[in-house]
């Protein structure tokens, strides 16, 4: 029922508001009115029962205190302006009337209902209409005089004070209404002027594209203090964004430019083989070096699709408990060769028996891209310890490679995408740079972090840290 | 001609190192970081340095701003992955004569090579001529007096080299230099036997008019312009 715009519900909320209150002040005046018109109607009637209570006091003949009143209270277009009768108690007789005998207000002054009597020396107001369709307002008031007790009933049409009250009534009505639609109108245009920044802001946002996400600078946007934190809010965001488009740009870039030297590699090779040995034949030599140019960049392809994967994290996470020792056991059977290869070897540690939820398969990728980050970092024919242990409710999984220092500036960074610490060793044994970059956000994924440790004495240590579900 | 190899990929340094070996007879030594690279281009003579900007120890970029410091003329190709407008001007103000971006084409990388070292030696032509002699240093034909003919590696690569200095007198270290890459063993007769070779397939009359020995000093290829 609410219209949906917010300055129409303000604006339709304050006119409501508006019309109650000028309506209840109304209502006030006019019964304030009507209250003071009947006050003046009750003293009127006193002071015309006090007059003919004065009167009748008066040793005067009948025919004479009627002559009197009617002087005393005066006469319009032949019929008193008071209706009235006195009487005595206990006589029928009465003293005054002032009303021909058959006509309906003298029926009525003759059978006052009994219910509006009031006690001696009191007196009652009220309101009743004696026939003929007009309102009238009473007083009957009982005096003890010496000739007995005075019965006066007097009363006052109403139908002046009704038709007073009805135009002011009327007048209430047109100026209240007036005052309400012409106020409604004003605040709705001043609420309406009001929104104008939001209408602005709206403008310069729909001008916002990813090209300019940063460089738009929503601060000069003349907008009220209150939707300034709004707008700071807003920039905010923005900024957040852009750095967000901005990283996805420079990992695509990255990516792309790290398959141009395998690809080189695989194109200089052939055409130097040709070149050499002429089209017809190319040596085996030759084939096996491009071939390993196509691993090397299959891997990396393999690898950006994982990193990608995991970005986007469509891939439910497999949430079945991994026995993490039995998975390092596997691990360092499977590397043991390509240790050896190097002359050097994979020791494990003795490990308890402990079990984390997660994802097998990825799990298992962590644990291989730290093993061959050991393997082709670490010196040759050196050893590469693996190591297992609960500590604090975590299950702390450690690769230890004895290969020398990392600079402490280069830690925090060796987790970037397509970083490496020393870039003409990890090429040459083909390493794509994002294998430490994918086992983070695998361990990100399994609600753990991985830490690494590097000096020159004890070598470098790769901690990670996933939260234990139970040892077995 | 001697060409120095700057990159870390070594199975692509390998690569081209054979290529311009086969292809332009020249003697290529090859480098697979940025800080023995450099040291190799300030010591030695090279007619043409091809620099990968992505290096260990010490980058392409810190390497051309040390050449050009140090007032090396060498011609420098950059060939580099990068290949953002940035780069390449950043690299060519920086002092390289021009720039290839990987994956490329090796015939293309070999024709460049050869432009810059002709360009370097103000032979815009890639037919050297010197007199009667003609040598097309695109197919390495030689022509003289009228006869054509294919010379072995080694003789064409010292031949084209006093073309390219026609009318210079060349010394026999310079020849030594320019001719030979570091794993090759230098005799310093070697020098002789080549020149008497090529005297021999071109020049064999009594009075020698188009290669001439310099006593003392080393030898000249006459062109014979006045």
């Amino acid at each position: 029922m609410m219209p949906e715009s917010l300055r129409w519900r303000i604006s339709l909320l304050v006119a409501g508001m508006l019309a109650i209150v000028i309506a209840v002040i109304s209502a006030v005046a006019y019964f304030d009115q009507e209250e003071s018109m009947r006050r003046d109607t009750d003293r009127s009637l006193r002071v015309v029962a006090g007059s003919i209570l004065s009167e009748v006091d008066e040793p005067w003949h009948t025919g004479r205190l009627h002559e009197q009143m009617r002087s005393i209270l005066g006469v319009r277009r032949g019929q008193w302006r008071v209706a009235c009768r006195v009487w005595l108690d206990g006589n029928a007789a009465e003293l005054l009337l002032s009303h021909e005998a058959d006509s309906s207000m003298a029926r009525w002054l003759r059978q006052v209902p009994d219910q509006y009597r009031p006690a001696n020396d009191a007196s009652t107001y009220f309101y009743a209409d004696p026939g003929g369709g007009e309102r009238y307002r009473f007083l009957w008031f009982r005096n003890v005089t010496k000739r007995g007790v005075v019965n006066v009933v007097a009363g006052l049409t109403c139908s002046q004070a009704q038709h007073e009250m009805g135009e002011f009534l009327r007048m209430l009505v047109v100026l209240g209404g007036c005052t309400t639609v012409i106020s409604a109108v004003f605040v709705t245009l001043i609420i309406f002027w009001a929104s104008r920044p939001l209408k602005l802001v709206a403008l310069r946002l729909s001008g916002i594209t990813p090209a300019n996400l940063a460089a738009e600078d929503l601060s000069d946007v003349d907008v009220p203090t209150e939707l300034r934190p709004f707008l700071a809010a807003l920039r905010d965001m923005m900024l957040r964004l852009d750095k967000v488009f901005q990283q996805q740009r420079r990992f695509t870039a990255d990516a792309a430019h790290e398959l141009r030297t395998p690809l080189a590699l695989a194109k200089s090779t052939l055409q130097a083989a040709r070149l050499k040995q002429g089209a017809g034949r190319i040596d085996s030599q030759t084939m096996e070096e491009v071939v390993g140019d196509i691993d090397r960049m299959e891997r990396l392809v393999n690898q950006l699709l994982d990193l990608s994967r995991l970005d986007e994290k469509h891939e439910p996470p497999l949430d079945e408990p991994v026995a993490v020792n039995e998975l390092l056991e596997r691990l360092a059977a499977q590397y043991e060769p390509m240790a050896v290869a190097s002359h050097g070897r994979v020791t494990l540690e003795p490990m308890p028996r402990l079990q984390v939820r997660g994802n097998e398969p990825q799990l298992s990728q962590l644990f291989s891209n730290l093993l061959e980050n050991a393997l082709k970092h670490g010196p040759q024919g050196r050893e590469v310890t693996i190591g297992l242990a609960g500590e604090d409710g975590m299950c702390v999984a450690r690769v230890h490679d004895e290969g020398g220092a990392i600079a402490p500036e280069d830690l925090p960074r060796l987790f970037d995408r397509f970083y490496r610490a020393d870039r003409s060793r990890t090429r040459a044994t083909g390493g794509t740079g994002l294998g430490l970059a994918i086992a983070r956000e695998i361990a990100d994924r399994h609600g753990g972090r991985i830490d690494v440790t590097s000096n020159s004495r004890e070598g470098t240590t790769f901690a990670v840290r996933l939260p234990l579900l139970r040892s077995a | 001609m001697r060409v120095l190899i700057i990159e870390d990929e070594a199975r692509l340094a390998r690569n081209v190192a054979e290529v311009l070996r086969g292809r332009c007879s020249y003697a290529v030594d090859t480098s697979h970081d940025g800080e023995d690279g450099l040291h190799l281009a300030l010591t030695n003579p090279y007619d043409l340095v091809i620099l990968d900007l992505m290096l260990p120890k010490v980058d392409g970029m810190t390497i051309l701003k040390e050449l050009r410091g140090k007032g090396l003329r060498t011609p420098v190709l950059v060939l580099t992955a990068r290949d953002a407008t940035q780069d390449v001007i950043q690299a060519l103000d920086l002092g390289c004569d021009d720039y290839i971006t990987k994956p490329f084409e090796m015939a293309e990388l070999v024709a460049r090579c050869r432009a810059l070292i002709r360009r370097s030696y103000d032979r815009p032509s890639p037919v050297l001529r010197a007199g009667e002699l003609e040598i097309n240093t695109a197919t390495r034909v030689v022509g003289y007096r009228g006869r054509t003919m294919l010379l072995p590696a080694m003789e064409y690569r010292l031949l084209e080299y006093l073309a390219l200095r026609a009318d210079e007198v060349v010394s026999k270290a310079d020849i030594l230099e320019h001719l030979y890459d570091f794993d090759c063993e230098r005799f310093s007769n070697v020098v002789e036997v080549y020149i008497s070779s090529l005297r021999r397939r071109l020049d064999p009359g009594p009075q020698h008019v188009l290669l001439h020995t310099v006593r003392g000093q080393g030898y000249t290829l006459r062109s014979g312009k006045p």
